[in-house]
């Protein structure tokens, strides 16, 4: 295993194969533990760059390497073992599964990752985990038995942020998280995520249009900058 | 698989509303097809037992189901006569044990007219084996008492003691009455769900009585009066028809062949059973017919559940995706739809089976009382057991549909939806 949580060489992808190439990125490296602020306009390849650390598509040239694994050599359902292992997703909106109760939400990931299950059966029981994660995010009493439709947008965001931490995986994805919080939620929120990552070692990818939350990361990364093939809006 | 069905529970909990309704349409049109194959099969059975314990019906020369039509179920007359010397020698075999001779011909309102002796109403059996029963009254024993069919009465609306003319002829309406010698219901029969309910009983002399004078085919200018027919030796010279019970079934096939192979007179001998049979299956087209209309009732039930699945997956694409950031695998999103539509239609099936339970309870006494069909309240049939599993194995296959498309969009999407 390598020292790198990310690391991205002559990455090349297009969505079919004769269309356009929606990303051409020569290098792009995240260290474990970094905490990376990803930002560029829409249409830039936010979402293609994160499917593919994901290991939900592959690139039809180049290496992509998470946690010093190659994504770009292995099979779906190794890429989707590796998903449900070690990495969190934290979406826009829409996060949770209706129906399914709050602290059900967050535990969705032992249900499919076994590793994850036990890291969080070392802890002790699993729903006490669940709970003292929303806990930490600002969420209990009676809130953890409401529907999840009934949360605020802000509420539903913090239950997803604890699903993603749920189990320690070793690299956060999150996919324009604050875009649908007000202003002062937005902060509060990132604090929070960060304080998370950071007591559990995790890497974080956060993608967001906001800069006022830049100085808040190690490092900020504009995609245009790395992309040769972005630019198209 | 497990992670997947807990999903799948929670997904229906959480829209009930229509997981109901379709559950409700599954199990209306399940309870539909078994109970059309119910009732199918018990008309079949009530059909093929319309006369039991009759070993050979016996007639002049013709097809065994012809003479099965008009011995039996007193459709269309009979193309000719048995002498009555012909009945005594069938009656005298060493391997009858009994046998009823009957004579057609006559009608009352309609209702065809049924001469015989006090004995059919000993030996007549239909269904499994059950005796004709008598609701009021008794068995005829004078020339001119007459034992009505369960319908007759109900129809017609007599009683005990009404008197009743015998019309000359089969049709609804006819013109010449034996109006000299009338009628009296001595006795009504329960209701058998067979021809029987729809036959007037009267004695071979009664029959013999009305048509004195009648040789030339003419009614008779002077009939004579009732008492001095009473007084007269009434036995006919041709019957209709002969049923025949045997002392042992195994000679059955060794009297049939006697029977058609008597030198006096051409004659026939069907066996009822093989003679129902072919008779039925000539009618096996409507049967048929009615089990494919509800076989549509339930492609529609499924469509329905289709439909109700399908329409829902586009609001799901946003859960496909979360289930797959936290690694759900394409075919579990797969599963998750299938599973969907393979438990509706499992429990809708299972609902079917105790509507139809439930139906048959409530309805077995109307159905019973209207058809004289008993349907049994037995547990289900091979058969039955095949068409739930083909309906839950369609469900299945509906669900493969919206399934393929999930795992479509599981593919396309990834981690966004892309619309």
């Amino acid at each position: 295993m390598s020292d790198a949580a990310i690391a991205l060489a002559d990455v090349q992808f297009r969505w079919r194969p004769q269309g356009p190439r929606v990303l051409d990125i020569p290098a792009l490296a995240v260290a474990r533990g970094e905490r990376l602020f990803l930002r560029g306009p829409s249409g830039s390849g936010k979402s293609t760059l994160l499917g593919l650390l994901g290991g939900v598509m592959v690139p039809q040239q180049g290496e992509v390497a998470v946690l010093g694994r190659p994504l770009h050599a292995m099979g779906g359902a190794a890429r989707d073992r590796f998903r449900a292992d070690h990495i969190g997703h934290i979406f826009q909106m829409f996060n949770l599964v209706p129906y399914l109760s709050v602290v059900d939400n967050v535990l969705l990931p032992c249900r499919f990752s076994r590793l994850r299950a036990q890291r969080v059966a070392a802890r002790g029981d699993a729903h006490a985990e669940a709970r003292r994660l929303l806990a930490h995010l600002g969420l209990d009493g009676d809130l953890l038995s409401r529907a999840v439709t009934e949360l605020s947008v802000g509420q539903q965001q913090r239950v997803a942020a604890a699903r993603a931490l749920l189990g320690a995986p070793e690299l956060i994805i999150a996919d324009e998280p604050t875009s649908a919080l007000d202003a002062d939620h937005r902060a509060a929120f990132v604090e929070l995520l960060l304080g998370e990552c950071a007591a559990l070692g995790s890497t974080l990818v956060f993608v967001s249009h906001d800069r006022a939350l830049e100085p808040l990361f190690h490092r900020a990364l504009c995609l245009s900058e790395i992309n040769r093939a972005g630019g198209r809006s | 698989m497990m992670a997947i069905l807990g999903l799948t529970l929670r997904s229906l909990l959480n829209r009930r509303a229509t997981a109901l309704l379709t559950l409700f349409a599954i199990a209306l049109s399940t309870a539909l097809l078994l109970g059309v194959e119910r009732l199918r099969v018990e008309a079949r059975h009530s059909f093929a037992y319309t006369i039991s314990g009759t070993d050979l019906v016996v007639g002049a020369r013709s097809s065994p189901v012809q003479l099965l039509l008009y011995a039996v179920f007193r459709i269309g007359n009979p193309t000719n006569t048995l002498r009555w010397d012909s009945y005594r020698d069938i009656a005298r075999h060493p391997a009858v044990a009994w046998s009823v001779p009957l004579a057609l011909g006559d009608s009352h309102r309609g209702f065809r007219v049924l001469g015989t002796t006090p004995e059919y109403f000993t030996h007549y059996r239909y269904g499994r084996g059950r005796a004709l029963e008598f609701a009021a009254g008794a068995p005829f024993a004078d020339v001119f008492d007459a034992v009505l069919g369960a319908d007759v009465a109900q129809q017609l609306g007599y009683v005990l003691d009404q008197p009743l003319v015998i019309s000359h002829g089969a049709g609804a309406v006819s013109f010449v009455q034996h109006d000299t010698l009338p009628f009296r219901v001595v006795g009504i029969l329960r209701k058998t769900g067979t021809p029987v309910d729809r036959t007037v009983h009267v004695g071979l002399a009664g029959i013999e009585a009305v048509h004195l004078g009648w040789e030339g085919g003419a009614a008779p200018r002077n009939a004579p009066p009732a008492e001095a027919v009473r007084a007269m030796a009434l036995t006919p010279k041709t019957i209709s028809a002969v049923l025949v019970g045997l002392d042992s079934r195994l000679a059955l096939f060794r009297v049939q062949r006697e029977i058609s192979e008597y030198a006096r007179e051409p004659l026939t001998a069907a066996i009822p059973g093989v003679a129902l049979q072919e008779l039925w299956d000539m009618m096996a087209v409507a049967e048929r017919a009615l089990l494919a209309v509800s076989a549509c009732v339930v492609g529609v039930g499924l469509l329905g559940m289709l439909t109700a699945i399908l329409s829902g997956l586009n609001e799901r694409r946003r859960e496909i995706a979360i289930l797959r950031a936290v690694g759900a695998r394409p075919w579990q999103v797969a599963a998750l739809l299938m599973g969907e539509a393979l438990l509706l239609a499992l429990l809708g099936t299972a609902a079917g089976v105790v509507l139809l339970y439930a139906a048959l309870w409530l309805g077995r006494p109307v159905i019973e009382g209207q058809w004289g069909l008993s349907l049994a309240i037995g547990s289900l049939a091979l058969r039955e057991w095949a068409l739930l599993a083909i309906i839950v194995a369609a469900g299945g296959l509906v669900g493969a549909l919206p399934a393929w498309r999930a795992y479509r969009h599981s593919l396309a999407d990834g981690l966004t939806v892309r619309l």
